[in-house]
């Protein structure tokens, strides 16, 4: 028994490390603001999820598991937050989306664009 | 106990990921850009301090992490608002 | 009675459904990640979608599901048009995001709220203009 829940902890573990890499790799191979904080989305979910059940898998009991319980809705949470937060402070600050962004409907809310006329009222 | 050796091969991955994002971080066109590759080191951080807590044995583990994570939610807001030029 | 006895069962089973959903959107895009650039297929958008959601808890809780789920963010709300403006990264069409979208705020709010009550949702997406001093557009919230 201990053996076999050491085993997978040590899995989830590396499962966490690995997703925590690809989201890494996302941050160079997509273009723009939204895409890396989605890329990021997983690791901030997923990843430390990962990471935190092979932590109490690894060393269990009840206290842990509450503890890691509210540990992993906490950050899935804030994460969440936080970045609609970045990615609501990049909009404001002119971080455009990408060329490949096919539709755009936050554009028509743009005042500097209204004012340069190139949205007609 | 857990093997030692395994322990280090995940730190090592933690660096590398903790590494491309912080070159993201110093080449990130706009603050965003560095707020959400911080927003990864910071992940990575996490993980660090899990294998760290499993190695030398620590019992404040899972404390620790529940402190770490609502930590990381005020960096997150912080950033988003230094990256709006501190209007909301 | 019987909506509050159902009320547990109907959100563990929420809970079921939105891991599921959630672990089939972080392979998505892990896979994307993972895949050449010659046959990435992201064909990302920003769309405004029209949601039911009245109270304050439930703005809060759906678009931090959006969010949570990989591959949707919420970038901004307008509460006074009834608005969630979400960039997808795998959007076929506008009507398959809103579509999801909706969705999964149906199932939030019948699990939710303890009879189903006014699910109607504003039927065209408003050309919101520009207003107020902040750009965002009608997203001060």
């Amino acid at each position: 028994m201990n053996d076999v829940s050491m085993i997978i902890g040590v899995g989830a573990i590396f499962l966490g490390i690995f997703i925590l890499l690809v989201s890494a790799v996302g941050l160079f191979r997509f273009p723009d603001l939204y895409l890396r904080a989605s890329a990021v989305g997983t690791s901030a979910g997923l990843g430390v999820a990962c990471i935190v059940v092979g932590a109490l898998l690894i060393d269990f009991s009840w206290m842990n598991l509450i503890k890691a319980l509210i540990a992993v809705l906490a950050q899935m949470l804030a994460s969440a937050v936080g970045s609609m937060a970045i990615a609501r402070s990049g909009y404001q600050n002119n971080s455009l989306p990408a060329d490949i962004t096919w539709i755009d409907d936050l554009r028509l809310t743009r005042r500097d664009l209204h004012d340069q006329g190139e949205i007609p009222r | 106990m857990i093997p030692v050796l395994t322990l280090e091969i995940a730190m090592i991955g933690l660096g590398v990921a903790m590494a491309i994002a912080g070159l993201r971080g110093l080449m990130g066109p706009r603050t965003t850009d560095r707020a959400v590759a911080s927003d990864l080191m910071f992940f990575s951080v996490i993980g660090f301090i899990t294998l760290i807590s499993l190695r030398i044995g620590a019992d404040a583990l899972f404390d620790i992490i529940l402190i770490a994570t609502l930590l990381g939610f005020m960096a997150a807001i912080s950033m988003a608002r230094l990256g709006s030029g501190g209007q909301r | 009675m019987s909506s509050w006895l159902s009320w547990p069962v109907r959100i563990v089973s929420f809970l079921f459904w939105y891991a599921k959903e959630f672990i089939m959107a972080n392979v998505h895009v892990t896979l994307d990640v993972l895949r050449p650039a010659s046959r990435m297929k992201m064909t990302p958008a920003i769309i405004a979608v029209p949601a039911a959601s009245r109270s304050d808890s439930e703005w809060t809780l759906i678009s931090s599901l959006i969010t949570l789920t990989p591959g949707t963010l919420t970038i901004t709300i307008s509460r006074k048009h009834g608005i969630l403006y979400v960039h997808g990264m795998f959007v076929e069409g506008r009507e398959e995001l809103v579509a999801e979208i909706q969705e999964m705020e149906d199932r939030l709010l019948r699990a939710m709220r303890r009879e189903p009550g006014d699910l109607s949702r504003p039927v065209m997406a408003p050309i919101v203009a520009p207003e107020g001093e902040s750009g965002g557009g009608g997203g001060r919230r």
